[in-house]
């Protein structure tokens, strides 16, 4: 049998960092069942015992507040792990250990790793850790799990814990006579009668006392406001006074030693300061971007060249090896140009997901949230929206997963609909493409324009979303500010690795796939194989598809088709018009314009069609999951392409004005 | 001593909290994030654009807008 572990512990308590360093990167992520709360699970072995770790949501208490909340806590009371790591900051241990007041009713045996132990150095603070040990009742282990200091001490003394239970005596917080009271009479007539429900029975009594909204409606207690405010403050001040307490006599100012707190208190002040603020974030996105395209276009470039040469020599060796025509040109134009196509962009993304987790783990996205909140409100959203918005400029599908931390209903639904409108990463290649073909000379302005039509619409969008859809109250916004920290290169690489694996993933399944079919229905008609792709099942296909695409100026049948292929995944637009039109190095506007029809006009239509068209397949996926319907998906693949209709004719028509 | 919210306090000023007046899973969130009666809180900015909070408390920073800090009784210090 394998030991279940459960790691709780505060958001930004360094719990994913332990959690990855304790799996080593090999574990599953999946969802909470019925829930889209992240469900991340390792199985490894230490010293002959097997582990199951399972990784807790970031919470501040045990109370149903979000849904992270009623998810831990459902597991913690309901499927009684084996044991709790709880992991403190060792910084901010207050309200940290109050959540340790609570994971103590669980009566789970329980250690808890002291993270950040250099932080607190560094703020010229000490904590005793055996007086806190014995405080509590519960083993204490230092850690900083960012360096991987403490870790197998941790695993060793979880394990002699786990060995050893029935010696795990944790403290009772004492929460005064009147509660006390209760308490005993509550349990005492349990003694006599069955428990209602099967639970330790001191948490399901304090649970009961407070007037618990999910316990009460279990047990079908009509709920008492007044008195359960009465009780529900007694008992979080209890905790509260009982962890100052122990705060207060652990925690001892080092001498000697200067903390570094107001250096950083200044930092702050510039990054969010009055005059500050708003300009150093613009200024931020502008250096994110142009590392992103103008470093990424350097190492796409080497990528391109390398790409090339592979198709080349395929070329030559396959023809050498005797292959039939029609098998080179599917190996070297269908999969090598379509998979290639994509590629390429590779080294833009890995800039740009790896810029993005810098912006998370140092602190400052909470900050871009705290800014931005106000102007957010006018959308009728809250400034934790800002951060997948920005999110989606890598890509939708995180972006979209990302308005999980978002409070309300209301506020996941407008960001999740508004979210494709932002260009993602794999839109860029397009725009690279058709503008170094059609705009040479003024890519950044036609790029720039295309990305800020795409943050218009999305801002439209939500403010249409408020006044039609969702009307409803304000609601509260409250952020933790967690400390500005430098982020670990470690935590840093696994993510963009993570990242990086999947794109390659994506190149190598769904691009490989629709490249094949692309280059098959290209070449089929229904008489077999065709000479002219005039014949094939594509062009039936986008026959009938094409007339809508008229207005804007791009109505021919394979242009319909690209747009077709770019459902499954937007970089497929690029491949399929590798694989359909050949290289794109060698081609100038005019014959461009003989092999596709696009002007320079209908291209500049073709890509405001493309930024602002159906997300991707992955993305109405994602959109299905996080909103709980198919509804939403639906709504999103007809609304986004309306809009896009719109926009590319809007485009195309005011610009024949002028041509 | 004059009883206030905290809304009314200046950036650099420090409040002791006196009662919470909302009700429901706001409240319950406020007191679980260690807003309790007798914990003192620091204001320490406004956002940018004038809203919300940056707070200081128990050696944490918390962020609210002013409409939910209207809730949080306070006496200055």
């Amino acid at each position: 049998m394998s030991i279940k572990i459960a790691i709780a512990g505060n958001p930004n308590s360094g719990k994913t960092t332990l959690f990855n360093a304790l799996a080593k990167t090999h574990y599953t992520t999946g969802n909470w069942p019925g829930v889209t709360v992240e469900k991340k699970e390792a199985s490894l072995t230490y010293k002959s015992n097997d582990l199951v770790l399972v990784d807790l949501p970031g919470i501040y208490s045990l109370s149903p507040y979000s849904l992270e909340e009623v998810v831990s806590r459902e597991y913690l009371i309901n499927d009684k792990p084996d044991f709790i790591i709880n992991i403190v900051d060792a910084t901010n241990i207050e309200r940290n250990l109050y959540l340790t007041t609570q994971l103590i009713e669980t009566e789970i045996p329980m250690i808890i790793a002291l993270n950040m132990m250099d932080e607190l150095e560094k703020k010229a603070l000490t904590i005793n850790i055996d007086l806190l040990s014995s405080k509590f009742g519960i083993p204490v282990i230092p850690i900083v799990a960012v360096k991987g200091i403490g870790l197998n001490k941790l695993l060793d003394l979880t394990i002699c814990n786990i060995k050893n239970s029935k010696n795990y005596k944790p403290i009772n917080i004492h929460y005064g006579e009147e509660i006390e009271n209760m308490i005993s009479s509550l349990i005492s007539e349990w003694d006599n009668s069955k428990k209602p429900l099967n639970v330790p029975s001191r948490y399901l009594a304090l649970k009961i006392i407070e007037q618990d909204d999910i316990t009460v409606s279990s047990l079908g207690i009509v709920k008492n406001q007044k008195q359960a405010e009465y009780y529900e403050e007694k008992i979080v001040d209890r905790r509260y006074s009982f962890v100052t307490d122990v705060a207060s006599s652990v925690v001892a100012v080092l001498p000697n030693k200067v903390s570094k707190e107001n250096k950083l208190a200044k930092i702050d002040n510039f990054l969010t300061g009055k005059f500050t603020g708003i300009p150093f974030f613009a200024f931020m996105m502008f250096v994110v971007f142009s590392l992103t395209f103008r470093l990424g276009n350097i190492g796409g470039e080497l990528v391109d060249s390398l790409v090339g040469n592979i198709a080349d020599y395929a070329n030559i060796f396959l023809s050498n090896i005797g292959t039939a025509d029609w098998l080179t040109s599917l190996i070297t134009d269908g999969i090598i140009g379509g998979v290639g196509g994509v590629i390429v962009f590779l080294p833009n993304i890995m800039i740009l997901f790896f810029a993005i987790t810098i912006l998370e783990d140092s602190g400052y996205m909470a900050r871009v949230a705290f800014i931005f909140d106000r102007l957010m409100r006018n959308l009728g959203l809250s400034g934790k929206a800002v951060i997948p918005m920005i999110i989606g400029f890598g890509c939708s599908v995180p972006a979209i997963m990302g308005t999980r931390t978002l409070e309300t209903q209301k506020d996941r639904l407008t960001t999740m609909l508004v979210v494709p409108f932002i260009s993602c990463s794999a839109r860029y290649p397009i725009y690279v493409m058709l503008c170094r073909i059609f705009f040479p000379g003024y890519e950044t302005k036609v790029m720039l324009f295309l990305y800020f039509l795409g943050i218009l619409i999305s801002i439209l969008s939500a403010l249409l979303f408020k006044k039609l859809l969702f009307k409803s109250e304000e609601k509260p916004f409250i952020m933790e500010l967690p400390p500005y920290r430098l982020p670990s290169f470690r935590t840093t690489g696994v993510n963009v690795w993570l990242k990086v694996k999947e794109y390659i993933w994506r190149a190598g399944t769904i691009i490989f796939a629709a490249s094949v079919f692309i280059w098959f229905s290209l070449n089929f008609g229904l008489s077999g194989l065709v000479v002219s792709s005039d014949k094939s099942f594509a062009a039936i296909i986008g026959r009938v598809i094409a007339p809508i695409f008229n207005p804007a100026g791009f109505g021919n049948w394979k242009l319909a088709v690209v747009l077709i292929t770019g459902v499954l995944a937007k970089e497929a637009i690029v491949s399929t018009m590798s694989v359909m039109f050949g290289s794109i190095t060698i081609t100038t506007a005019a014959s461009y314009t003989a092999l596709t029809g696009l002007t320079s006009l209908s291209a500049l239509s073709f890509m405001v069609f493309v930024l602002l068209y159906v997300p991707c397949v992955a993305a109405l996926g994602v959109i299905k999951q996080e909103s709980g319907s198919w509804k939403w998906a639906a709504f999103s693949l007809f609304y986004s392409t309306s809009v896009a209709l719109i926009f590319a004719t809007l485009v195309y028509k005011v610009g024949n004005l002028f041509l | 001593m004059e009883a206030l919210s905290l809304r009314n306090l200046n950036p650099g000023e420090k409040g002791i909290v006196t009662g919470i007046k909302c009700s429901g899973s706001l409240r319950r969130r406020i007191l679980d994030m260690g807003i309790v009666n007798g914990v003192e809180i620091k204001l320490n900015k406004t956002a940018p654009m004038g809203d919300p909070l940056e707070l200081s408390l128990r050696g944490y920073k918390l962020s609210l807008r002013k409409r939910d800090a209207e809730n949080i009784q306070i006496t200055r210090v």
